[in-house]
C-alpha cells in the first residue's frame, strides 16, 4: 500500500464542546488506484484528506505513507515527505495571486526549482492546455484554468499520491471532467489518487468508491 | 522560487499595505532625524539663553555678616585670591560648579558719585568640557562702565577716568539693565586690587551650578556639602529663581523628547504591527498552501520578517531624507543664532538604516509568529 490509515480519529475542541470530525477510519490506497470518497458536506472528508496528507495530526490512529508513520516523523521530515511524495489539489485552488501561472507551479519546487523544474512545469502546463497562459496571473484565468494550474503544481514533484479536496467543486461539468481526466492519466502513469467529493463526476474515473457520513466510513455495499 | 523574489512580488502586489508601513516608519524616522539633526543647535541656543541669565551662585567668605551683605550687595570680608585656584584645581569642583569668576567689589566715590568698583578675573571653566567663558573680560588698564556711571560722569568709550589717583581708559559703556549693574565700574581684578589696596584678595567667586536639579531636589544642600569639603572658609548662596529657571530650561527639552520618543516609537510599532497582522490575515490561504507544499516554518517566517525588514529599510531611507531636509530647511529659521550647527548627520542616518529595519522586524514579530504557527489545515479548511 502506498498510503493507508488505521483507526484514524480526529476531535476538535470548540466553545460548544468537543466535536468528532472523523472516527475510527481505516483505509488503504494501492499504488495506481483511483479512490473516491463521497459524502455530504461536513461529514469529515476534508479532515480525512488533511490527516492523510500529514497536515492535521489525528487524535488517534496512524497514517502510513510508503510504510513510514507520518506523525512519528519530525515536523521537518514530515514536510519534506509531503513536499516530495504528496500533491494537493483544493476546491478553492489556493493559487498565489501575485505569481503568474508558471511561478505558481514552480512554487512547489525545492530551492527555486532549477532548470529541471522549469522544464517539467512548462511541459505539465502545456499538457494541461495552459501553454499560452504561462505568464498570466490567476486573476486572468477561468476557474477551470486555475484548477489545472493547481493540478500542475501538485504534479510538479512527481508525487506518489495526489490528494484532491473537491477539485471540481467550482467547475462546470466539462471542466470537471477534464480535471478528472488529467488525474486519471496520472493514475495510469502509476500514480495514486484520492478524491473527496460530494459530486458524482468522480465515480466515472474511480476504481474504488467509499462513502462517508458523520465522520465514519460506511461499509461497502 | 527564491524567498526574496516572493517577498518583492508580494510587495508589488499589495503595494498600498507596504507603502502604509513605509509611511509609518518614515514619519517616525523623519521626526527623530529632524529633531536630532537640530539638537546641537537647540543645545547651543539653550546654553546661550542660560548664559544670558547670568551667574546663580555666589561664593563668599564664611564669616560674612549676611545682613550687611544684602544691604551692601557684597561681602565686607575677603578671601585669598588663590581660593579660586584651589577650587578649580579639584577634580570634583566642575561636577557641581562651573564658570568660576573671582571678583573683588567695594564702594568707591568718583567725582562725588557713589559707585561699586568690581574687579573681575578671567573665567575659569572645566578643562574637559571646553565651555565658552561667560560674561566679559576686562583688559588691564581699562574699565567698563555701567549705564548710570557713564551717564553720571558723562563718559563714553575711549575717554579716560581717574580712580584713586590712577587713570583708566573706558573700553565700553554698558547698556541699561535696570539693576544695580548700572552703577558698577568693571576693572581687571589686579587693577581693582591696586585701587582698593587689597593685593591678592577677593571677596566673591561667582559661579553657575551644573547639577541641573530642580528646587524640590534640594540642590543647595549638595552644593554646600561640596564646597564645605573644598573651601571650608567660604559659603555659597544660590540665587534660586535663576537656578530654577536654568534647570527648568534645560530639563524641558529633555523631558519633551523623553516623552515624545517612546510615544512615537510605540505608535510606529503598533502601526507596523497592525499592518503586518492584516498582511498575515490576508495571506492565510497562501501560508496554508506553502505549508502544504512542504515549506517549513523558517521559510514562512522569513517571508514576513523579510518584508518587515524592507518596510523598515525603505522607511529609514525616506524618513532620513525627509527629516534631514526638514531640519536643513526649517532649522535655521528656528535656531537663528546657532544655525551653523545644523548639518547633515551622516552617522545618524547610518544608524537609522541599521535600526529601523530591525525595529520594523521586531514590531512584526508577533504577526510573524502567528503566521508560522498558523495551522495550515485550519486555513485551507476555512474556505
Amino acid at each position: 500500500m502506498i498510503l493507508s490509515c488505521s483507526q484514524l480519529s480526529r476531535k476538535f475542541r470548540t466553545r460548544q464542546g468537543s466535536v468528532t470530525a472523523i472516527e475510527d477510519v481505516s483505509l488503504a490506497l494501492a499504488k495506481g488506484s483511483f479512490t473516491c470518497v463521497r459524502g455530504p458536506s461536513g461529514c469529515g472528508k476534508t479532515t480525512l484528506l488533511l490527516a492523510l496528507g500529514g497536515m492535521l495530526r489525528p487524535s488517534n490512529g496512524r497514517v502510513l505513507l510508503e510504510e513510514a508513520d507520518l506523525y512519528a516523523l519530525s515536523p521537518a521530515e514530515r514536510s519534506r515527505r509531503r513536499a516530495g511524495r504528496i500533491g494537493f489539489v483544493f476546491q478553492m485552488f489556493h493559487l498565489v495571486p501575485y505569481l503568474n501561472v508558471l511561478e505558481n507551479v514552480l512554487l512547489a519546487g525545492a530551492n527555486g526549482g532549477g532548470e529541471d523544474a522549469l522544464a517539467r512545469a512548462t511541459t505539465l502546463l502545456r499538457e494541461l492546455g495552459l501553454g499560452d497562459r504561462l505568464r498570466h496571473r490567476p486573476s486572468q484565468l477561468s476557474a477551470g484554468e486555475r484548477q489545472r494550474t493547481a493540478l500542475a503544481r501538485a504534479l510538479l514533484n512527481r508525487p506518489a499520491v495526489v490528494l484532491a479536496d473537491e477539485p471540481t467543486g467550482n467547475l462546470d461539468p466539462d471542466n470537471a471532467r477534464e480535471v478528472f481526466g488529467h488525474l486519471d492519466r496520472f493514475r495510469r502513469d502509476g500514480g495514486t489518487v484520492l478524491v473527496v467529493t460530494h459530486g458524482d463526476t468522480a465515480r466515472e474515473f474511480a476504481d474504488q468508491e467509499l462513502h462517508m457520513d458523520k465522520g465514519r466510513l460506511l461499509p461497502k455495499t | 522560487m527564491r524567498t526574496m523574489t516572493l517577498i518583492l512580488r508580494e510587495i508589488a502586489h499589495r503595494r498600498w499595505g507596504f507603502l502604509l508601513g513605509v509611511g509609518g516608519v518614515a514619519a517616525t524616522v523623519a521626526v527623530f532625524v529632524a529633531f536630532l539633526t537640530t539638537s546641537e543647535a537647540a543645545r547651543r541656543e539653550t546654553v546661550r539663553v542660560m548664559r544670558d541669565m547670568g551667574f546663580n551662585l555666589r561664593i563668599i567668605p564664611r564669616d560674612t555678616d549676611l545682613d550687611r551683605f544684602w544691604v551692601d550687595g557684597f561681602s565686607d570680608r575677603t578671601l585669598p585670591e588663590d581660593a579660586v585656584r584651589r577650587l578649580a584645581e579639584n577634580d570634583r569642583t566642575f561636577m557641581s560648579y562651573n564658570h568660576l569668576v573671582a571678583t573683588l567689589q567695594r564702594r568707591v566715590k568718583v567725582q562725588g558719585h557713589d559707585f561699586v568698583l568690581t574687579g573681575l578675573a578671567p573665567t575659569i571653566t572645566s578643562p574637559s568640557k571646553r565651555k565658552q567663558p561667560m560674561g566679559f573680560t576686562v583688559e588691564p588698564g581699562t574699565v567698563q562702565l555701567g549705564y548710570q556711571v557713564a551717564e553720571s560722569l558723562g563718559l563714553k568709550r575711549g575717554d579716560a577716568v581717574g580712580l584713586e589717583g590712577r587713570t583708566y581708559q573706558v573700553a565700553r559703556c554698558l547698556v541699561e539693565t535696570g539693576t544695580e549693574e548700572d552703577i558698577r565700574i568693571y576693572a581687571a581684578l589686579p587693577d581693582a586690587q591696586d585701587i582698593l589696596a587689597l593685593p591678592g584678595r577677593i571677596n566673591e567667586i561667582k559661579a553657575i551650578d551644573c547639577l541641573c536639579l530642580t528646587a524640590d531636589e534640594d540642590p543647595l544642600s549638595a552644593l554646600r556639602a561640596e564646597l564645605g569639603n573644598l573651601l571650608p572658609e567660604a559659603r555659597v548662596i544660590q540665587m534660586r529663581a535663576i537656578a530654577d529657571a536654568r534647570a527648568r530650561q534645560r530639563q524641558t527639552a529633555d523631558r519633551y523628547f523623553g516623552f515624545l520618543a517612546p510615544v512615537l516609537l510605540l505608535a510606529c510599532a503598533v502601526w507596523v504591527g497592525v499592518l503586518a497582522m492584516l498582511n498575515v490575515r490576508e495571506r492565510r490561504s497562501e501560508i496554508g498552501v506553502l505549508r502544504a507544499l512542504g515549506k517549513g516554518a523558517g521559510r514562512v517566517g522569513t517571508l514576513f520578517l523579510g518584508r518587515a525588514f524592507l518596510v523598515g529599510f525603505a522607511g529609514a531611507v525616506f524618513g532620513g531624507a525627509i527629516g534631514t531636509a526638514l531640519a536643513l530647511h526649517f532649522g535655521p529659521h528656528i535656531f537663528q543664532v546657532t544655525a551653523k550647527a545644523i548639518a547633515v548627520d551622516y552617522p545618524l542616518l547610518g544608524w537609522c538604516l541599521l535600526v529601523a529595519p530591525l525595529f520594523a522586524a521586531l514590531a512584526s514579530l508577533i504577526p510573524t509568529a502567528l503566521a508560522v504557527v498558523l495551522d495550515p489545515a485550519e486555513s485551507l479548511r476555512d474556505d
